[in-house]
């Protein structure tokens, strides 16, 4: 049964909900080592007014057929913000601010608009995976030879995979470690 | 010694009333063995004898990755390298000899599927030995099962027993890693029962079917699934590890058949678990029996403290039930209600082991701001949350939600309640140090995951699929989302 496509994840604080509102506050979030397949475009959502984003990392992921927008860099932008070695289909972001983007793979091209793409170790690649296309973790596994594998950079306290391997030094691009 | 007699037909057959009815005219007869997954470890190369045969491949193969070997199976123990630990296995049962037979290898071993149309035809039932259980997918093409044997093992046939969901075309393929597949045949079945398929002789440690077209409108479905091959009667099958049970302690029992009277021993057990979790004392443990707990609302006000919780859980080995008895899909304007068909009101309360189902509210509710835990339970048809917990110091593990926020099923509703629900009690309030991990979270009419108002949290290891709504969100500080499947 499919209900419906649903968006992958959501951080943020809408003010409009009348249900008990959110910490009113985004920062200090690691979203790693995640795999997220076929899912609606996930997005950060700023509130209204002055609200920043702050030590939030994005680090090891694999997104397949899915990506980002909304952007983290909407209006207002903390300290201390990374996007790193990360599958990515698609990114929409309104504006990079001062976020750290690096080492991340772009299958479908470079994003546009957002010079995203240029930063340092960012690649643009097909990842191949092992059988993409099913509802099963190791199908997103790297066949090996992937060109992603030591394509990452080292980031602190990223140390194991989606299946608890060991990352390496430096580490594959998206959420399994060759 | 006892024997097994196989038959093979080209069609189906069914037993009824004792008379066998072949439907088939070309049958043969085999003998397939005595064991299933016999093998003898260290007979590199399947002639049922460990010898100095075996030891030569071995040595040359010596240090190489199992993938590089000029025959995989020399990497005895399947850890990937052909190593001390393989020649030492092979030393020990070396001069061993065995009879080769025909024996089943899939039975018992550890499987995944593509996708579970519910967690009763899960893909363990194919290859469980029982025919009166069985896999389902989703009710779509493209699916696949597969089954990890363990090592390296040779098979050259397969039986499928289909369901009337039976599969127009599909591919049976073998791999040695799990990621890489190759097509060692491809085969078709036109109605319910028993498909063989032969093919040439490979060594494979994964076996899958690819499932690509459907008979019928449904999914794909079969009863059993077995590998035959090559192996050595007599011998013993690799043991598949499984972790030891852990002792439970219970000091109340309740039971269909008890009475709110009794003490609430074995032998007198109590009738609700409310009545039950109010004698209880922190540290205690309640344990519910076995049976269906119909329209029953339990209400715990009672807990426990820091390191002696209150736990309430099903006796061990026995399936509990709590259902409303609601009718979810066809109920409308129950709406939101502060509690659940299990409401909790107390802190340091574990609840762990139950099926709850067909909630008109939520269906596990524990509302006792610190030390819940919400343990290896199923909660389905709820018209709000399956699991809502309004707890710091919370661990939310184990569970399968499905079939929840049914307050907007088929999409009739302008806000939706959601599956697994995480955040303090008040408005004005943070919760701190939540857990939640391993829960298996699907078909849901709203969020996935809704973290809110969380200052500390952890979400790990989750895999979500279908929810209407976002599948995590957070709108909390200070926490980690890891390793979760997000489809």
């Amino acid at each position: 049964m499919t209900i419906r496509k649903p968006a992958g994840w959501f951080f943020g604080y809408e003010p409009h909900w009348t249900y008990p509102q959110g910490t009113q506050e985004i920062r200090d979030i690691t979203f790693s080592n995640n795999i997220l397949v076929n899912t609606e475009t996930s997005r950060f959502l700023r509130a209204e007014g002055t609200l920043t984003y702050s030590r939030m990392k994005i680090i090891g992921n694999t997104f397949h057929n899915t990506g980002i927008d909304y952007g983290p860099m909407i209006n207002g932008t903390g300290s201390g913000n990374e996007m790193r070695n990360n599958i990515l289909t698609s990114v929409a972001l309104a504006d990079r601010g001062t976020w750290t983007i690096s080492h991340n793979d772009y299958p479908n091209g470079n994003p546009s608009g957002q010079g995203l793409g240029n930063g340092p170790g960012n690649i643009q690649v097909n990842p191949m995976y092992a059988s993409p296309g099913a509802f099963m973790p190791e199908s997103y596994k790297l066949q090996s030879g992937s060109p992603l594998a030591g394509k990452g950079t080292a980031v602190s306290g990223f140390l194991t995979d989606y299946f608890g391997a060991a990352r390496k030094n430096p580490p594959t691009i998206g959420a399994h470690e060759l | 010694m006892k024997r097994y007699l196989g038959m093979e037909t080209a069609q189906a057959w069914r037993l009824t009333a004792g008379m066998m009815a072949l439907a088939a005219v070309a049958v043969s007869f085999y003998v397939l063995g005595t064991s299933r997954a016999a093998v003898l470890p260290g007979d590199i190369n399947s002639d049922a004898r460990v010898d100095v045969v075996d030891l030569s491949i071995l040595l040359s193969n010596y240090g190489k990755p199992a993938a590089q070997a000029t025959n995989p199976a020399a990497d005895v123990n399947a850890s990937g390298t052909v190593d001390i630990t393989d020649l030492s296995i092979l030393l020990s049962n070396f001069g061993k000899t065995g009879t080769v037979e025909i024996v089943e290898k899939a039975q018992g071993r550890p499987v995944t599927a593509s996708s579970t149309e519910a967690s009763d035809v899960a893909p363990q039932f194919a290859n469980d030995g029982d025919l009166s259980t069985r896999w389902s997918s989703e009710y779509a093409n493209n699916q696949w099962w597969q089954v990890d044997l363990g090592t390296s093992t040779a098979v050259e046939r397969l039986e499928i027993t289909w369901e009337g969901a039976f599969a127009a075309s599909y591919q049976i393929q073998g791999s040695a890693d799990g990621a890489t597949f190759t097509t060692l045949a491809t085969d078709s079945a036109t109605q319910e029962g028993l498909k063989t398929t032969s093919f040439s002789r490979a060594s494979t440690r994964y076996l899958r079917v690819n499932l690509l077209t459907r008979g019928t409108q449904f999914g794909f479905s079969f009863y059993e699934f077995k590998a035959f091959g090559p192996g050595v009667a007599g011998a013993t099958p690799t043991p598949i590890p499984s972790p030891s049970p852990q002792p439970v302690a219970c000091s109340l029992y309740v039971a269909t058949s008890g009475n709110d009277g009794n003490p609430g021993t074995l032998a007198s057990p109590k009738r609700t678990l409310t009545n039950a979790s109010s004698a209880a004392s922190a540290g205690q443990t309640v344990c519910v029996r076995g049976g269906t707990y119909a329209h029953e609302r339990v209400t715990v006000t009672k807990g426990g403290t820091s390191g002696s919780p209150i736990t309430l859980r099903n006796y061990p080995g026995e399936t509990v039930v709590y259902d409303g008895q609601t009718d979810t899909v066809n109920a409308s304007n129950l709406w939101y209600s502060d509690n659940g068909l299990i409401s909790v009101h107390a802190p340091w309360v574990t609840i762990e082991g139950f099926e709850v189902k067909n909630s008109a509210t939520h269906c596990i509710w524990n509302q006792g701001e610190n030390g819940a835990v919400v343990r290896n339970n199923k909660t389905h048809h709820c018209y709000m949350n399956g699991i809502d917990v309004q707890s710091s110091n919370a661990l939310i593990e184990g569970n399968e939600l499905y079939s929840t926020a049914m307050n907007n099923y088929n999409n009739r509703a302008s806000t939706w309640a959601g599956g697994l629900s995480a955040g303090p009690s008040r408005v004005g309030v943070i919760a701190n140090n939540v857990t939640v991990q391993n829960n298996y979270i699907h078909e849901i009419w709203g969020e996935g995951i809704f973290a809110n108002r969380l200052d500390g949290f952890k979400i790990q290891n989750n895999r979500i699929r279908n929810a209407h709504s976002v599948s995590i969100v957070t709108e909390s500080v200070n926490g980690l989302i890891d390793r979760n499947f997000i489809w």
